[in-house]
């Protein structure tokens, strides 16, 4: 199972490139993410809070299926992050997959914006 | 007359960096929510068509975070990289002195000929493995034990 991950820097000016209040990682959602595929997901994504990663951007233009365990893991990197002041959105959410979050109202915990673009608009505002 | 600009290209000035890599975690068993244990996890990056020096900055703020991370077995799989150049060479030394440091490996796969030939200039398969395939280098990993 692939995933890809992207590094945008938010700010032209660059103190020290390893301050990650500065890199904004896109990673990619695959296409399923349930039980038995969420333990990669949950890997790669404590990995890179654990590393220092502030600000995320989850992209799900690829997402067909995701359940509880993949629901979890989101909230769960959600809080680690804001632990250390950061914070992760969404993007690309299909109006299907929006429908498994508005029951829960997931959207009221994690922010969904329409594009990257917009994203990393509100985390050069913070 | 109101001339609206393309805003897409406005935006893209922020992303002054972009690098796009392929991460793949491979487990031979399966592990638990929670505390992972790293000695079954092997992190396969691979990078896109070049690692030059405009590139090599992002690539190292992706691996040094997977290291910081707790990542102890890091393949880097060079089979779409065409272009090399010495910022790239010293980021992968720079991130094997790191890993080594914390215990762990790195090694590379499906590096191309011509690639080799610049790699023996340096003496990098000296103290670097460079595996052929992906299966080798997963096998060196699942041998490895970690101190």
């Amino acid at each position: 199972m692939n995933f890809e991950l992207d590094i945008v820097q938010i700010s032209k000016v660059i103190k020290d490139p390893l301050d990650n209040g500065n890199n904004v990682f896109v990673v990619k959602a695959v296409n399923i993410l349930d039980m038995g595929e969420s333990e990669k997901m949950w890997t790669l994504l404590k990995t890179l809070a654990e590393g220092g990663c502030r600000y995320m951007i989850i992209d799900m233009e690829g997402l067909e299926f995701i359940d509880s365990a993949g629901i979890g893991i989101l909230i769960n990197v959600a809080k680690i992050l804001r632990g250390v002041k950061g914070d992760i959105v969404m993007t690309n959410v299909s109006s299907r997959i929006e429908n498994i979050f508005n029951p829960i109202k997931l959207n009221r915990f994690i922010k969904i914006f329409s594009s990257i673009d917009e994203s990393i608009k509100h985390f050069k505002m913070c | 007359m109101l001339l609206l600009q393309p805003r897409v290209k406005l935006e893209r000035r922020w992303a002054v960096l972009i690098m796009i890599t392929a991460v793949e975690m491979m487990m031979p068993e399966g592990v638990k929510e929670g505390e992972i244990d790293f000695d079954d996890v092997i992190c396969t990056v691979t990078p896109e068509k070049k690692l030059s020096i405009d590139l090599a900055q992002g690539f190292w703020i992706i691996l040094k975070t997977f290291v910081d991370g707790g990542c102890r077995k890091l393949l880097v799989n060079m089979e779409n990289v065409s272009f090399l150049d010495s910022a790239g060479i010293g980021t992968l030394i720079n991130i094997m002195k790191l890993i080594r440091h914390r215990g762990g490996d790195l090694a590379l796969t499906g590096v191309a000929q011509d690639l080799i030939q610049i790699l023996d200039m340096v003496n990098f398969r000296k103290f670097i493995k460079v595996f052929d395939t992906v299966d080798q280098a997963v096998k060196f990993f699942s041998d490895m034990q970690l101190k």
